[in-house]
Order: structure tokens, then C-alpha cells, then sequence
């Protein structure tokens, strides 16, 4: 009896696909949201954390993201995979309270990073790995700090492409950019990171 | 165009060997593209670290580990997304 019970209120298998998923949430079956909240509330918080940078900010973009995409689910035509548009929304309303948080510094996407269009660095002693130069969790904060300090349009490219490995093709899709654009601040964002973590690298 | 004298007397072109460098880390998977930057990187020392650099900088941001999330993040969440089921149904 208590097994059946358990049977009863088992979650939705994993194997069945997001878009069967969003189907029965779209019928009615709030079940089936509730099982696609399991499958990505861990990959949604890694977005809004990196994004907003705290846990607090982060926990409100979280919660934000799965409750428009609650409301919105009606409306998903399926011309994108559920994640990419979860994604988006994730990112979305970020980059919204982000906006309003603080002042962001507008710099520009196309400015080149120096006049000379060079990046100072220090030449890494290669006798020495990062490991024996810097404990592990120095290293992750850097990163996190930097990643943070990026200008918006850097900072959600390199969230989704370095830290959440995303490809350029679902990045694009994601942010609604051309696969050259991804690439190009891409590119842009590490040249900065770079910089910043010349000590590490 | 940057132009860099080297000691072999040879010029090199970083201005383009640079672009080639974004497209390579970047992702581009393309032989011909990667027999040209390792060539280059292997005459242009700024270009050697430069590519050295980037490609440690996304292999070191490729290891981060996924954020635990709190439990209290976790229990608000599913408190908010059960208010909202909630309501909705009773409209």
C-alpha cells in the first residue's frame, strides 16, 4: 500500500522530452511544470547567480524567470527548444534587475578594448600551474568577480558560452543574436577577462 | 596594421593573426584556420601568449563548478511557483 502510494506521487520520468513536458503544461497539467522546474532550477540559479552576482538577487531572478515562463508557457510556439527560451527569460529578467540595481556602465560593444588595440598581460612562468600559483577557490572567485565587472553585453555571452557551455549556435538563440555577434563579444568579453585575470593566466 | 619585426627578419601581420586567434578559440573548427594560427603563434611570441592565455582562460572558466543552490533559494522558488500555480487554477 505504501508503495503504491509512492508510485502515486512519483515525479514524471527524466526521458520524456521538455516538449511533451511544455504539451501537457499547456493542457492543463501543472505536474508536468512542476517536473520542468526539477529539470533546470539548478541551471537557471548558475545563470542569475553569474549574472546578478549574490544570492539574494539571484534567488529573486530565479523565482521571476519560472513564474514568467509559467504564465508565458501558452504562448511557447516551440520555434526553439524549451531550454533556449527558458534561457532567455532567465537572462532577460536579469539584465533587467541588473539595469535597475545599478547604473551599468554603458561601454560600448564596439569599442576596441585599448587605443592600440593591444591587451597588457604578464607573460605566465610556465614552470608553475595556476594550482601551485593560487588555491583553487581564489581562482573561482577571480573569475566570478571579473565575469561580474564585464559590461552586460560580454557578461551574458560569456554566462552562457564559457561558464554554462552552451554552444555559439544555442547562445545565438538564447540572446537572439547572430552567431557572428556571439562569437565577436565573445571574443570581446575574454580579451577583457583576460586582463583582468592576467595573474592566473 | 600592426607589423612586428622579427628577429628572423620576417613581418608578420598580428592585426590578422589576431582575428584568426578569436575565430580558433572561439570555436571554429576549421584546419586550415588551425594550421594558420600555430604557425603563426609558433614565429609571434605576443601572439603565442595571447593564444596560450585564451585558451587557459576558457578551459579554467569550462571547470567551474556548477552554484550549489542554497535550500532556502530552493524552498522559495517552489513556495512562489506553488502560490502562482495556485492562484491561476482558482481563477
Amino acid at each position: 500500500m505504501a508503495d503504491n502510494k509512492q508510485l502515486a506521487v512519483a515525479p514524471l520520468p527524466l526521458p520524456v522530452p521538455d516538449d511533451v513536458l511544455v504539451r501537457r503544461v499547456q493542457a492543463g497539467n501543472t505536474e508536468a511544470f512542476e517536473e520542468l522546474v526539477r529539470r533546470y532550477e539548478r541551471k537557471v540559479y548558475n545563470i542569475t547567480y553569474r549574472l546578478m552576482g549574490n544570492e539574494q538577487d539571484a534567488s529573486e531572478a530565479l523565482q521571476d524567470a519560472f513564474l514568467r515562463a509559467y504564465r508565458f508557457i501558452g504562448k511557447f510556439q516551440f520555434k526553439s527548444s524549451f531550454f533556449t527560451w527558458l534561457y532567455r527569460i532567465a537572462t532577460n529578467v536579469s539584465l533587467s534587475k541588473l539595469r535597475k540595481r545599478e547604473k551599468i556602465d554603458t561601454v560600448s560593444i564596439d569599442q576596441p578594448v585599448n587605443e592600440a588595440g593591444d591587451l597588457p598581460f604578464e607573460i605566465p612562468d610556465l614552470k608553475y600551474g595556476p594550482e601551485k600559483l593560487m588555491k583553487q577557490r581564489e581562482l573561482r572567485a577571480a573569475i566570478q568577480k571579473s565575469v561580474e565587472e564585464l559590461p552586460e553585453d560580454y557578461r551574458s555571452v560569456v554566462v552562457l558560452r564559457d561558464l554554462e557551455g552552451l554552444s555559439n549556435e544555442e547562445v545565438s538563440n538564447v540572446l537572439h543574436l547572430s552567431v557572428a555577434a556571439v562569437k565577436s563579444r565573445l571574443h570581446r568579453g575574454r580579451l577583457v577577462l583576460r586582463e583582468k585575470l592576467a595573474s592566473y593566466l | 596594421m600592426k607589423k612586428r619585426k622579427k628577429q628572423t627578419g620576417e613581418c608578420h601581420d598580428c592585426t590578422e593573426a589576431k582575428e584568426l586567434i578569436a575565430r580558433y578559440v572561439s570555436g571554429d573548427e576549421d584546419d586550415e584556420l588551425a594550421r594558420k594560427v600555430l604557425l603563426h603563434a609558433q614565429t609571434c611570441s605576443d601572439c603565442a601568449v595571447l593564444l596560450r592565455s585564451l585558451k587557459r582562460l576558457v578551459h579554467y572558466c569550462s571547470l567551474e563548478p556548477t552554484c550549489e543552490m542554497p535550500v532556502t533559494v530552493r524552498r522559495e522558488l517552489w513556495v512562489s511557483i506553488r502560490r502562482e500555480i495556485h492562484t491561476t487554477h482558482r481563477k
